[in-house]
């Protein structure tokens, strides 16, 4: 599938829109620091807060788990294409 | 201490990660661009102590040191808890920081410190905080105890922390992120401090802008005046929309008081809008406020360009202040090196949007700077005095030019570095250097630097021309040729570099030598030296240089201070 949430996290980082990649910090995706700014990329796109127990790279290992993870922060991510979010 | 260019390296050393900062400063707008690396965090007292650290390779250009102080002062901290509360040891800490920076300060070209802050949600005990031992007196202390450290260091720029965090509409600190990774500031925060970092090295390296062009109509005045009339503008208290206009123009006049030329381009009757710039109570700018106008109904692009021509000054050290969203597109359509902001629909809005500008930067204020739309005007007197039919060499003999050269000495040394980081124009090598850099040249041996203060008799132009020399190979080079665009177009070229060929003289018989850089704008000096040398010799020809008889040249020592 992709949608809002794969273009997004693909603009900010070759690799992180992947469905096929099964954990971003294994493949050198991300790491601790790139986790942060992912952070706050998420919170202002979707606005969103991300708790601190939230901020662990379970959360972030691959596109599903971010997925769920906005899912439970109650963030409306749009289906289909990618979309402009006025900031 | 030279002309490369980009990128620079900036290494950033701080009490927690900053490798966010390295990456907003990547992100940042606007030059100079640079290669900036966060050294492992938590390693301040080692990096700054240690010439031999590893953060110190690749050897830096620039260093940032940012660090809070609850990390940095054990006894700040301990005062933030209620343990204890110790001015003199938080100044004796804070000392001990200045003197270690000011030691890591000597390996790089110039080195940025942000203030200390704490968080904004550290609210302390309120009643308490500004008495001896408070929280609020002693940051201030501990901020001053810096100030004053490094008083007199001009290679360690301090900045102001505070008023980033208070620019911000968003939170500063974020204690998720310094939980989770020992990140302390937020986004936000790290954007304004990039902004301002780079904001501080283009003043430091002279990449300033110098002129605000401004429209009249809903920008220096509230409504228009082809059709209120001059009774009907909005401009004065006790109307709040004419208050907010009299706060634009004192905002301005705040720039023009520290050296930045004011214009006007205004789609107007010039007879109409100098009835109001010289006879409205309201105005805070007058007409000797502004150093050069283009009222009229030509495009403002043209004007522009006319008003780049007429101030010598490029179109990259433009700023353009309108109100007309069309103007701004056409300005920035057919003027890229303009900067255009976007001017707020709100009156209240623009006084903001003029103090809030970063494009202005500059790290000294010279007695040049204050008196410099005063000089412009005394341009446009000599101009008009210059009757049409009368030949140049007349009318340059009438203006009783006047040459004072000095060596280079301390009190010179602040102006005399801006002239060599701003001139464009008539710069022979465009070298550039932060001032202590220069300092540090100019004392070596063999090397002599020359300022020289230029006057005629409608006024002074300052300090507004320096040449060096060096030894070289038996021989001597100009290293340095650089004149003001206020003083092209005198002949005052040929009196300093006849001076200075006099002092290359006393140095030895050998040749003289000034080769040039190529720029994009200093032709001019280019042109000028060109025209001093016989055939394909590669040395000057003494024979083409002399002093033209119209100008009095006068050389000073430098009186009570030592020469550099």
């Amino acid at each position: 599938m992709t949608d809002d949430l794969a273009h997004f996290l693909e603009s900010l980082r070759p690799g992180l829109g992947d469905p096929k990649v099964g954990d971003f910090f294994a493949q050198g995706v991300l790491d601790s620091l790139g986790l942060i700014t992912l952070v706050s990329s998420l919170e202002e796109r979707y606005q969103i807060f991300i708790d601190v127990a939230d901020i662990v790279p379970d959360n972030f290992r691959n596109l599903a788990a971010i997925r769920a993870l906005l899912a439970r922060c109650g963030a409306t991510v749009p289906e289909g294409g990618p979309r402009t979010i006025p900031r | 201490m030279d002309g490369t260019p980009n990128p620079r390296r900036l290494l950033l050393v701080g009490d927690t990660t900053l490798d966010p900062l390295a990456a907003a400063l990547a992100q940042a707008p606007g030059g100079p661009t640079l290669d900036a690396a966060a050294a492992p965090y938590g390693q301040v007292y080692q990096i700054l102590m240690d010439p031999s650290h590893p953060a110190w390779q690749p050897e830096p250009d620039y260093l940032a040191v940012w660090t809070s102080p609850q990390l940095t002062l054990p006894s700040l901290n301990a005062a933030l808890r209620f343990q204890s509360a110790d001015p003199e040891a938080v100044v004796a800490e804070a000392k001990e920081f200045a003197a270690a920076v000011a030691a890591a300060a000597q390996r790089v070209r110039l080195t940025i410190v942000p203030s200390w802050i704490l968080p904004a949600h550290e609210r302390w005990v309120q009643s308490m905080t500004w008495r001896h031992g408070g929280i609020a007196n002693l940051l201030a202390r501990a901020n001053l105890a810096l100030a004053d450290a490094w008083a007199g260091q001009r290679n360690i720029l301090m900045l102001d922390a505070a008023h980033w965090q208070s620019s911000l509409s968003k939170p500063s600190h974020d204690p998720r992120m310094y939980a989770v990774a020992k990140v302390m500031y937020t986004p936000a925060m790290f954007g304004k401090a990039a902004a301002e970092i780079k904001a501080a090295l283009r003043g430091a390296l002279g990449r300033s802008r110098k002129v605000v062009v401004c429209d009249l109509d809903n920008t220096l005045w509230g409504g228009i005046l082809g059709e209120d009339g001059a009774a009907g503008i909005r401009l004065q208290a006790p109307d709040p929309v004419g208050e907010c206009f009299v706060a634009a123009q004192e905002a301005l006049k705040a720039l023009r008081n520290r050296g930045l030329l004011l214009a006007i381009c205004s789609k107007n009757d010039e007879d109409h809008a100098f009835s109001v710039i010289d006879g409205h109570p309201g105005m805070s700018l007058r007409r000797g406020d502004f150093a050069a106008w283009r009222i009229n109904w030509e495009q403002k692009a043209d004007n522009l360009r006319s008003l780049s021509a007429e101030l010598n000054l490029g179109l990259d050290s433009f700023v353009f202040l309108d109100d007309s969203p069309e103007e701004r597109d056409q300005v920035r359509a057919l003027l890229p090196d303009v900067l255009v902001p976007d001017c707020p629909a709100s009156p209240a809005a623009i006084a903001p949007l003029i103090t809030a500008l970063d494009c202005f930067e500059t790290t000294t204020i010279s007695a040049e700077d204050a008196q410099r739309t005063a000089a412009y005007q005394a341009e446009r007197d000599r101009r008009a005095a210059a009757s049409p039919g009368a030949d140049v060499n007349s009318w340059l003999a009438s203006l009783d030019l006047r040459v004072r050269a000095s060596p280079l000495d301390p009190s010179s040394l602040p102006r005399a570095a801006q002239l060599l980081n701003k001139t464009n124009q008539f710069n022979l090598t465009l070298r550039r250097a932060e001032e202590n850099a220069f300092a540090a040249w100019a004392s070596r041996p063999g090397n002599s630097v020359y300022v020289f203060h230029i006057a005629d008799r409608f006024g002074d132009f300052g300090l507004a021309a320096l040449a060096s020399l060096s030894a070289e190979n038996g021989g001597v080079r100009i290293t340095d040729f650089v004149m003001s665009c206020r003083v092209m177009g005198k002949c005052v070229e040929e009196a300093i570099l006849a001076y200075i060929v006099e002092r290359a003289r006393e140095l030895g018989p050998g040749p003289i030598v000034a080769p040039a850089t190529e720029g994009p704008r200093n032709e001019p000096a280019r042109r000028f030296f060109a025209g001093k040398y016989s055939g394909a010799g590669a040395a000057l020809s003494l024979a083409r240089i002399s002093r033209p008889e119209f100008i009095t040249v006068e050389a000073t020592a430098p009186a009570l201070v030592p020469a550099l």
